[in-house]
C-alpha cells in the first residue's frame, strides 16, 4: 500500500545534528553579503520605509510582476509600484500559471530561510509558487529580515523542517543569478532562470 | 573499443591543435578554482570524510540500500521502478511515455552511460538536452567530454556553427548564443509533456532526490512538465538528508564552483501547481555485483581527477569511451565493456595525479592497474 508518509519523516529528522560545529558564523548578514553578491547576486539591507524606493529602483522600466508569500505590508508596497499586470500566486489563486508566467519579468517573495555561509536563498516550497517565483521573472527579488539568518544551509534546514514538522514536496536552495560557463569557459548571465536576484534585507 | 580504435582516436585529438590548445587552458582554470574553492571552505575536507563514511556504509549492502531509499520514496503519485539494465530501463520509460511526447532533459551520466537519448529520439520521442554544454554535444552528435563540464574542449566558432541554424538568428558572440538558446529552448519548457533529470544525490530516511544546477535549466525541467522522471543509480545513495546535502556540497566544491547556483531537493509532487507525478527509475547496470572494482562507487564525479589528468590535459574526452580520463577507465568496466576498459588502461600513465586530487580518496591507479592485469 502506498502511504505519504512526509510528517513521519520530518520527525526522524529532529534528532539529526544539523547544526554544523566548526561553521559558525560571527557576522552573518556581512558574510552573507559578501558571498551572496561573489556569485553575482545583489544585496541591500534598508530601512523599513526606505523599502518601496529600493523596489521601485530595482524594478524601472518593467510591466510585469509576480509575487508569493508576502506580508500584507509588504503587498501594499508592491501593488504600490504601480506596474501594468501584477498576479498574486499562491494556492488558491486559480491563476493559470504557466500562460500568466510565461513572459513576467519579475518575481517577488519572502523566503523560508537564509544561510550566511553559502550566501543561501532557502525556500520551503508545498505548492511549487515559489519555485515559480523564484525561476522563470527575468528578475527575482526575496525579501527578508535578521531573523530568516541561519549559519549554514543545514542548520536552516534542519530549523525549518523542526518548524512545519512536514517535509515540503521541494526545498530550493538559490545561492544567485543563473549563468552558465559551458561555451569556452567564459561566464554569461542568464541562462535559463534569472538574469539578476536581489536580497533587500529590512531592517 | 579494440586497442587500436582507442589509440586512433586518441592520435586524432592530437592532430587537433586549436582542441589541444583549448583543453590545456580549460584544465588548467579548472584546477585552480578547485584549489581556490576548497581553501574558501576548509570544512569540504571534513565533509568529504564524511561523505565517504556514509556512502561506504550504504555500498556494504547495496541491495538493501535500494530497498530503504524505495520504501522512503514510494507514496502518493510518486513510483519506483528497479531496472537492472539499460534494456529494463528503456522499457520502463517507454511504459511512461509514448512516441510523440516532447521533453525537456537535464544532464545525467546515467543518461549518457546507456545513450537514453539516442533511445527516445529512435522511439519517436523528442528530447531537448537543456544544459548548455550538453545542448551543442547533442546538436554535435558526439559524447560529452567531461562528466561536470560537457562541452570543455568546444570553440566559440563551433557552438555558433552548431547554434545558429537551431536559434535562426544570428549569433555574434558567447552572450548572444546563450541568450538566443533561452529564448527557443523557453517555449519548449513551458509547453514540454515530461521533464526528465538525473540525481547528484538520494537520501534514504527521506526518499528525497537532490540536484544541483547553475543554469536553471534543472529548475524548470523538474517545475513546468506535468511529469517529471528521475533518472538514477544505485551508488548515490545516502543514509539520511543531511549526508546527502553534505554529498552535493562536497561535489559543488570539488568541481571548483564553490556553490551551484541552485540545489534541488524533491521530496514529492507539489499540492498544486507543478508535476503531477515523479517517476523514479533506479539502474543497476553491474554496479550491485561488482566486487573487484566496487571502490569505483565511491565516486561523486566531480570530474576533479579528469582535471587533473596529464592525458585528459591534452586529448580531453578522446581518451574514454562515455566515462573519460582515468576514473572512466573502472566505470567503463563496471558499466559497459570490459575490454573496452582494457584497451583504455593501456594509455595509463600511472602517474598518481587523479588520486592527489579525488576527495574520496579512490585509488585510481589501483583500480586501472587490476583492469590492465585482467585476461583477455
Ligand atoms: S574519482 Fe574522485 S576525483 Fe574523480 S570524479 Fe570521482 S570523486 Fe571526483
Amino acid at each position: 500500500m502506498l502511504t505519504n508518509n512526509v510528517e513521519i519523516k520530518a520527525e526522524k529528522l529532529n534528532s539529526y545534528e544539523w547544526k554544523v560545529k566548526d561553521l559558525v558564523i560571527d557576522d552573518r548578514i556581512g558574510t552573507f553579503s559578501k558571498v551572496f553578491q561573489n556569485h553575482g547576486g545583489y544585496f541591500f539591507a534598508v530601512e523599513r520605509k526606505a523599502l518601496y524606493d529600493t523596489m521601485s529602483g530595482i524594478v524601472k522600466g518593467r510591466s510585469s510582476l509576480v509575487y508569493t508569500n508576502l506580508r500584507a505590508e509588504y503587498e501594499e508596497t508592491v501593488k504600490k509600484l504601480g506596474l501594468d499586470r501584477v498576479i498574486r500566486l499562491d494556492k488558491n489563486s486559480k491563476v493559470d500559471a504557466k500562460k500568466a508566467l510565461f513572459d513576467v519579468e519579475v518575481g517577488i517573495m519572502e523566503p523560508d530561510a537564509l544561510a550566511a555561509e553559502s550566501g543561501s536563498i532557502i525556500l520551503f516550497d508545498f505548492d511549487a509558487t515559489k519555485s515559480f517565483v523564484a525561476f522563470l521573472p527575468e528578475i527575482f527579488i526575496a525579501i527578508a529580515d535578521e531573523s530568516l539568518m541561519y549559519d549554514t544551509v543545514p542548520e536552516a534546514v534542519g530549523a525549518l523542517t523542526k518548524k512545519h514538522n512536514r517535509l515540503p514536496a521541494t526545498i530550493q536552495i538559490v545561492n544567485g543569478p543563473s549563468r552558465t560557463g559551458d561555451i569556452e569557459n567564459k561566464i554569461v548571465r542568464p541562462s535559463h532562470g534569472p538574469k539578476d536576484a536581489y536580497l533587500i534585507m529590512v531592517r | 573499443m579494440s586497442y587500436k580504435q582507442v589509440h586512433r582516436k586518441i592520435l586524432r585529438a592530437l592532430q587537433k591543435e586549436d582542441l589541444r590548445k583549448g583543453s590545456e587552458a580549460a584544465t588548467k582554470d579548472e584546477l585552480k578554482k578547485r584549489r581556490y574553492a576548497i581553501e574558501a571552505h576548509k570544512y569540504s575536507l571534513k565533509w568529504a570524510e564524511d561523505v565517504k563514511n556514509a556512502k561506504s556504509s550504504m555500498l556494504s549492502d547495496i541491495e538493501s540500500s535500494v530497498e530503504k531509499f524505495r520504501e522512503a520514496f514510494e507514496g502518493k503519485n510518486k513510483h519506483f521502478y528497479f531496472a537492472k539494465t539499460p534494456e529494463n530501463l528503456k522499457n520502463i520509460i517507454y511504459s511512461i511515455i509514448k512516441p510523440g511526447d516532447v521533453g525537456v532533459k537535464s544532464k545525467s551520466m546515467v543518461g549518457e552511460e546507456i545513450e537514453l537519448r539516442q533511445f527516445m529520439e529512435g522511439k519517436g520521442i523528442k528530447i531537448y538536452e537543456t544544459d548548455l554544454g550538453e545542448f551543442l554535444i547533442q546538436l554535435a552528435n558526439e559524447k560529452p567530454a567531461h562528466m561536470v563540464t560537457p562541452a570543455v574542449n568546444m570553440s566559440e566558432e563551433r557552438a555558433r556553427e552548431l547554434l545558429e541554424p537551431v536559434v535562426g538568428e544570428k549569433l555574434s558572440d558567447v552572450t548572444s548564443m546563450v541568450l538566443g538558446v533561452r529564448k527557443f529552448m523557453r517555449k519548449i519548457f513551458f509547453s514540454a509533456d515530461f521533464g526528465m533529470v538525473g540525481a547528484n544525490a538520494l537520501s534514504a530516511d527521506t526518499g528525497s532526490v537532490i540536484f544541483i544546477t547553475n543554469e536553471g535549466n534543472g529548475a524548470l525541467t523538474s517545475t513546468l512538465p506535468d511529469k517529471l522522471i528521475v533518472i538514477t543509480s544505485v551508488e548515490k545513495i545516502y543514509p539520511t538528508l543531511l549526508d546527502a546535502i553534505k554529498a552535493v556540497t562536497t561535489q559543488a566544491i570539488f568541481s571548483g564552483f564553490e556553490y551551484t547556483t541552485y540545489v534541488h531537493i524533491i521530496n514529492g509532487p507539489y499540492d498544486t501547481y507543478g508535476p503531477k507525478e515523479i517517476h523514479l527509475i533506479m539502474l543497476d547496470n553491474g554496479r550491485i555485483r561488482e566486487d573487484d572494482l566496487k571502490e569505483t562507487l565511491l565516486c561523486i564525479k566531480c570530474g576533479a581527477c579528469q582535471f587533473a589528468c596529464p592525458v585528459f590535459q591534452v586529448v580531453d574526452g578522446a581518451w574514454g569511451h562515455i566515462y573519460t580520463a582515468a576514473i572512466g577507465v573502472p566505470w567503463t568496466a563496471i558499466t559497459n565493456s570490459k575490454d573496452t576498459a582494457r584497451s583504455l588502461a593501456a594509455f595509463c600513465l600511472e602517474c598518481g595525479k587523479c588520486r592527489e586530487v579525488c576527495p574520496m580518496k579512490i585509488d585510481i591507479p589501483e583500480l586501472i592497474r587490476k583492469i590492465k592485469a585482467r585476461e583477455v
